[in-house]
Parts: C-alpha cells; structure tokens; sequence
C-alpha cells in the first residue's frame, strides 16, 4: 500500500520534471530564434544542452530559476561564438561582445547567428562585417578644458 | 586669440548712430506729445509714472520698429554688401591647427524619438546629397531622463547609422547627469570631444537645416577666421494647427524685414540664439564655459538662457558673432497650441529675467548689454503695458470725476479746459502704426522685389487677407500673452522658480476642461475690467474694448484656434500660407517621408528590456563598472518589484537606475523571459 504512491509520486514527479524541462526548452527555444538562430535542428540541439547545463544548478521544482539559467547558458553560448569571432575574451570585452550581439540582431549583417555554429573555422569576412556593424557610439576622445569664467558684477554678488 | 576683425569702424560706428538717433528721436517726439498733453494742470504722480512707463515701452517699440523699416530698406534695394555673405574671405597668416572637421551636435532631453530622428535622418541624407558630407560627423548629445525614451532613442540611433552606413560618424551617448541642463550637455561634449572638431553646428530637436545650409555655414567659417560664430535664422516650418501655422506664417513673411534690419545695425556683434548656428569650437571653448551664478535661482544658479551670455563673452573676446539674414534652408518648429506657447514663455521668460544681473557685468560693452536688456524687455514690456493700461484707466477715472474750473479768482471771463484729443489720439496712431507698420513693409516688399515668393505666399489676394486675419488673430491673442508673461515675470520676481520641462511639439486639440484651467482667470479679468471700466469711466470702456475682447474670448480662441483640422482647412484655402508650404524644400520633403515610413510605435521600456536586441544594444552603451554593494542590493530589490509588482509601481528614476547597469539589465532581461513575459 505505502510502495505504491511512492512509486506514483516518482513517476508524477518524473512527469512534472519533463513536462517543466519542455516547457523550458521551448522558451529556449524561443528566445534563441530571438537571437537570429534559424536551423531547426541547431536550435533544438542549442536549447537541450542549454537547458541540461542549467538543470545540473538548480533544485528540481524551479522552473522559473531553470528557465532563467537556461537563457543567461544561451546568452552565454552565443557570447563565446562571437568572442571567437572576434578573437577577444568575452568575461574581458562585455561591451564589446555586447556591441556584437547587438549588431548580430539589429544590424544588417545578411546571416543568421546560426553562420557562428555550422561552420567550425572562424570566416573572416563575417568577422569584418560584424566589427564594420558593431555600435560606435562615441568617437576616442580629444578632451580640452573648458573653464568656467569669472564674472564679476556691479551690485550683485561676483562669481 | 581672435583674428583682428576686417569689419572697419566706420560703417559700424555710422549704422549704429543712424539707428539709436532714429529710436531715440521717435521716441522723443513721442513723449513730448504726451507730455505736452498731461502739462496742461502741472504733472500729477499717476501721470509722472505715465509717462514713465510709456518712454520705455515706445523706446522698446521705436527699437522694433526702426529694425523692421532698415531691415525693409535694404532688402528693397537688393540687400547689404556689408553682411557675412557678401564680405570677401579674409586672408589670415595664421594657420588653424584644429582639424578640419565640423560635429553636428543635437542636445535633446526626453523628446519623440520618432521626429527627433526623422529629422537627424533628413539632415543626414541632405547633407550627404551634397557631396560634401565627409567633413561632418553628427552628435546625439542625450540628456534624456525617462528609461523608455532613452531606450528607443538608441535603437533609433543605431538604425540611423545602419541605414546611412554611418558607424564612426554618427554617434550618441547619453548623460548620466544632466548637470546645468542644455548648456551643460554641449559643454561636457566639448569638455569630452573639443580637440576633435574646429566648428560645431548646434542644432534643437526640432531643428531642420539643408544640407547646402551646413556646408554653406562651414564655408563662411573657413573664409573668416575672425568669425566665432554665425547664426542663421531659422524658419517655422511643418506646422498643423491654426495657432502655429498663423505664426509660422507671420514669421516666414516678416521676419526678413527683422533679420536684415538686426543684422545692418549689429553686424558683427549679433547675438546667438541657440541652436541653427554655428561655432569656432576654440574660442568657445575658452571663453565660454559658463560659471553657477551665486545665489538660488532664479536668478542665481545655472544660467538658463546661455546663447545671450555665450555670444557676450564670445564678443568681449574679440571674437565676431554675425547673423546671417540671407541665409536660408534653417527651419525650426513651434508649440502648437497657445497654451504651449505660453509654456514655452514661462522657461525662457525666466532665462531672460535672469539676465537682469548680467546687465551689470563688469566688462561689457554697450551692445552685449543692449542685446540683454533687448531679451528682458521682451518679457518685462507685458507687465510695464499693463501697469501702463491700469493706471490709464485709473487717470481716465479721476478726470471724470473732476468738475472743470472755469472762473479763477477775480478774472470775469471763463477759462476754457484746453483739449489734448489731437496729440493723444496722434500718440495712439503713431504707436499702433508702429505696430503694424512692419507688416505693410513685409508686405510692400514681396508685392515690389518677388514675384515667386508672392505665388508661393498664395498671391496678392490671399496674402492680404492672411495679413488681415493674423492682425486680428494677434490683437486676440496679445492681451492673453500680455496677462501670462505679466505673472510670469511677477512670479519670477516672487523668486518661483521654474523646471525645465520638456516640450509639447505634437499638434493636438484643447479640451474645454484645459482651455477652462489655463483662460478661466483670464475670463474672469476680462469681465471684471470690462464691468469696472463701463459702470465708472464708460468713455474709456471703448477704447479699452480690444483688450477686453481678447481676454474675455481666451476660450475660445486658444480652443480653435489649437484646431488642426481648422489649420489644414485654411491651407487648403490657402490662407497663411509659405513658400515652405507651397513647395517643401528638399530637407523638408525628407522629414515627412521618414516621418511616413514609420509609424513611430516603438516597444514600451519594459518591451526594450525583453527584446534581446535592445537590450544587448543598451548593454554595449552602458558604461562597464562594478556599483557599490550596497546599491547591487538596492538595484536588486528594485528588480523584483518590477518583476512581481509591475512596472507601474517604480519611479522613472528608479527605472532609470535599473536599466543604468548592465549586470542588472540582463537579470531582468533574462528574469522577463524566464517569467514567460516575452510579448
């Protein structure tokens, strides 16, 4: 009699656990056709081992923490992929690697994020475009003084 | 140091003493009228304040007037050898060491990012059609407090750049702390970027200038290294509802008289307006950095309005500041409705007030104090016309109660009151006159030197009766005005400070319920004075009917006229009409097809949180810096109240502070997605 719910309950929780890991694995998915990811099986392969590397962090019943570790696994992935591309170290160039991703989404590059994964070699004509595409918001700097001027009146009260 | 100015004294010396001699004996003959009129008992001390009050306002008028007759004289004889774009290049020994590159600098702070960017897109592709563009990089300088604007100001930013190939050439960044608002904004680009650039084109958000036009400005720079700034004057354009095309269309016909006529007596000693015009980056950079005046606001404390102190320090430098009237292609935009206008006034009505004790900087000359108490008076004139309206009426009133005298002593034959009729009735002509003379000049130049323009205006008919309606329009309206720049100023004296708010450039229709609150007490004013003046000095209740029907109608008035159907109705009548209208120049054309190709619907700050490409964009602008522990855990408490409670129960400043560090960015970025809030 005890054996039994025992033995329901671990099925059922073995149930919830896939039914939250799909659940998870499809806002992955999502989110990485958010990224410009467009192959379907890439995207389905991305989004398993994303979601697996999170579930090895996170209690059991959590998906909301199991879904918000699986995004910041695929952020993460993508991140490396254009460190790699760029040949920098994404943990030293977050802005720039920030720059890239926003490049890689809004910009017109003419390539899917899947051009990172299916070719293994870096191609360097896309790394040239997507430096020629990443944010420049402020020009190098050429500072100059500008001091304020001493003003002195009559009556009033001088600077 | 400046290069010594090529402009001789004599022709400066010869303009300015024909124009003051002018203004002052108007002015004169003006008061000598009046006072010949008030002397007939000896002066009483309302009619010393009279005539007080009244020198000041006709001097104020005289100065307008006269402006406006010069500027009509030498446009009628084909313009003034002697302006910026007429002088011949100055050949100066001395090499500028600065690169030969010009920024584009547009200061903006919590506008539409749909026209501010449509516009910076006409202006770029304008310039680009040049030829010539490759000496220009432009600069979003964003002061920007509200998260989401700032957000979708980025996202626009980096469009623009993809859509005109522009990285590396148009930049933006955004201010953490918008320290002494728009004068501060350009002086930390300078402070940050000064080395960079020889001139900058300072522009406002809703300022529109043709490509031809910038690199027309450059131009004039290169050939006059004595030259630290010109001004071009920009032109009301884009206009929908009645009240603003009514004055986009008094501006586009008479402010050539204004300008010519500025610029003849002024000539290298012009003023600088703020934005459309361009600056020698060096010499700005010296003399102009602003100090906080002591004291609170308004008058101590950051100075409001800089472009008048920054053209003075500009000029006291040695430095030349011309406007240049034949400049054209420089638009701008005005408040659409009254109300706005009225907005707009109290900010810079404080910025001018503040000025006051400019006036007394040691060290200036005659014209850099003339151009300030030129600004004051703007402002000041509204309260001095009703000091001036009231005590009228309060002389008016002490007449009629005082019985005539006849006989005096012994004398048996009566002495009969001498009438004064004739010189006050010619002091009221020659004062409205002056007035409206401006508009015949306006008028009179376009029917005699441009037959064109005149088509593009709507033609003779159409045109004259555009003048007619918006004479009448503004003999409405300036008494509302007169009434709102009077507590305005009063106000300000009572040292009521105003913000900075940004402002209401859409077209949009009054309630009643708005037009109600802002004319009630106008209404009411309007009513009282008209029942005050009837029942105790009806003779003067008819003189005075102008004035009281402009505040008793207020309502209605500021309703309709705020119309933009009743607006584009009169267009299609071709009433008020402008060459700018008739036929859109380039960069205007430019402007509305951006405007069209996008709807202007942009993600709210939250929807930017959880798309990943705006997000990531935000990320990539964001400076990279660790915040202290303490406020990690503030930041962190505030996310979840977003996440749990919802947007609505944050502050904009502490959604600012969220979207601020990109560590916490990308938690609520991921956190959003994990909460399956993606749409």
């Amino acid at each position: 009699m005890s054996a039994e719910p025992a033995a329901v309950s671990r099925v059922m929780a073995s149930e919830s656990t896939g039914h939250v890991a799909s659940e998870v694995g499809d806002t992955v998915k999502s989110y990485l056709r958010r990224l410009r990811f467009r192959d379907a099986a890439l995207i389905e392969r991305l989004a398993a081992e994303c979601v697996e590397r999170a579930r090895r962090r996170v209690a059991r019943h959590d998906s909301a923490e199991l879904s918000r570790r699986a995004i910041e696994e695929a952020q993460r992935r993508l991140d490396q992929a254009l460190a790699r591309v760029l040949g920098v170290n994404a943990s030293r160039e977050p802005s720039l690697i920030a720059g890239a991703r926003a490049a890689l989404l809004l910009g017109d590059l003419g390539v899917s994020a899947d051009e990172l994964y299916l070719n293994s070699a870096v191609n360097p004509e896309f790394a040239s475009r997507l430096q020629r595409h990443c944010p420049q918001a402020q020009p190098p700097e050429a500072p100059v003084a500008m001091p304020p001027q001493k003003l002195r009146f009559f009556l009033f009260k001088s600077v | 140091m400046a290069v010594h100015s090529p402009m001789p004294r004599r022709p400066r010396l010869f303009r300015r003493t024909v124009f003051l001699t002018l203004v002052t004996l108007t002015a004169f003959a003006a008061m000598f009228m009046i006072t010949s009129a008030f002397q007939q008992n000896g002066l009483t001390p309302q009619e010393l304040v009279l005539l007080l009050l009244y020198t000041l306002l006709i001097l104020w008028i005289s100065t307008s007037f006269w402006t406006a007759t010069i500027g009509f004289l030498v446009l009628l004889f084909g313009g003034d050898s002697q302006s910026i774009g007429r002088l011949p290049p100055l050949v100066s020994g001395e090499q500028d060491a600065s690169p030969l590159r010009t920024a584009i600098v547009m200061p903006i702070y919590n506008e539409d990012p749909h026209r501010v960017f449509s516009g910076l897109a006409a202006i770029w592709q304008s310039l680009l059609e040049t030829g010539r563009s490759e000496g220009f990089e432009l600069f979003i300088l964003s002061d920007t407090r509200d998260p989401e604007t700032w957000l979708q100001e980025e996202t626009r930013w980096y469009r623009l750049c993809e859509e005109f190939d522009g990285h590396g050439r148009i930049f933006y960044r955004n201010r953490e702390k918008n320290v002494a608002r728009k004068s501060g904004n350009i002086e930390e680009f300078c402070h940050r970027w000064g080395n960079r650039y020889r001139y900058m084109i300072v522009l406002d958000a809703d300022s529109l200038m043709s490509g031809e036009t910038l690199v027309r400005m450059v131009d004039l720079m290169e050939a006059h290294p004595n030259v630290a700034l010109i001004q071009s004057p920009p032109l009301p354009v884009n206009q929908k509802s009645l009240f603003a095309r009514i004055l986009q269309f008094a501006s586009s016909l008479y402010s050539d008289i204004f300008t010519a006529g500025s610029s003849y007596w002024q000539l290298a000693d012009s003023n600088y307006w703020g934005h459309n015009a361009i600056i020698r980056v060096q010499p700005f950079v010296k003399h102009c950095g602003l100090p906080k005046l002591p004291g609170r606001e308004p008058f101590g404390g950051e100075i409001l309005s800089h472009d008048f102190v920054e053209a003075a320090l500009l000029r006291e430098a040695g430095w030349e500041v011309w406007l240049a009237y034949d400049l054209a292609g420089s638009y701008e935009e005005l408040p659409p409705t009254l109300i706005d206008y009225a907005k707009r006034d109290r900010r810079w009505c404080q910025g001018n007030l503040q000025h006051i004790r400019m006036v007394f900087a040691r060290g200036l000359s005659g014209i850099s104090r003339l151009h300030l108490v030129m600004g004051i008076m703007s402002y000041l004139s509204s309260p001095l016309w009703l000091l001036f309206l009231l005590i009228t009426g309060f002389e008016a009133y002490i007449r009629s109660q005082t019985l005539p005298v006849y006989f005096f002593g012994d004398n048996i034959f009566p002495v009969w009151p001498e009438s004064y009729a004739v010189e006050m009735t010619t002091v009221l002509l020659v004062t409205l006159a002056m007035l409206f003379l401006p508009k015949l000049w306006s008028l009179l130049l376009l029917f005699t030197r441009n037959r064109r323009k005149l088509k593009a205006f709507g033609g003779v008919f159409r045109v004259t009766l555009s003048v007619l309606f918006e004479s009448v329009f503004s003999i409405f309206t300036a008494p509302v005005l007169m009434l709102y720049q009077s507590k305005f100023v009063i106000s300000i004296l009572a040292r009521k400070s105003v913000g900075w708010p940004p402002q209401q450039r859409d077209a949009h229709g009054l309630s009643f319920k708005e037009a109600f609150l802002a004319h009630g007490g106008q209404t009411l004013v309007g009513f009282a004075a008209g029942a005050v003046s009837y029942y105790y000095v009806p003779s003067f209740f008819w003189w005075f009917t102008p004035v009281l029907a402009g505040l008793v109608f207020a309502i209605p008035t500021s309703m309709i006229s705020s119309s933009a159907g009743l607006g584009l109705f009169a267009r299609r009548l071709g009433l008020f009409l402008t060459p700018e209208e008739s036929r859109a120049p380039r960069v205007i054309e430019l402007l509305h097809r951006n405007i069209e190709r996008d709807t202007g619907v942009e993600d709210s700050g939250y929807g930017k949180v959880v798309d990943p490409a705006a997000c990531a964009l935000h990320a990539a602008l964001l400076p990279q810096r660790l915040p202290k522990k303490r406020l990690r855990h503030q930041l962190h408490a505030l996310m979840y109240q977003l996440v749990e409670e919802g947007p609505e129960t944050l502050s904009s400043a502490e959604k600012r502070s969220l979207v601020s560090d990109s560590d916490t960015l990308m938690r609520l970025h991921t956190l959003a997605w994990s909460r399956g809030e993606t749409h």
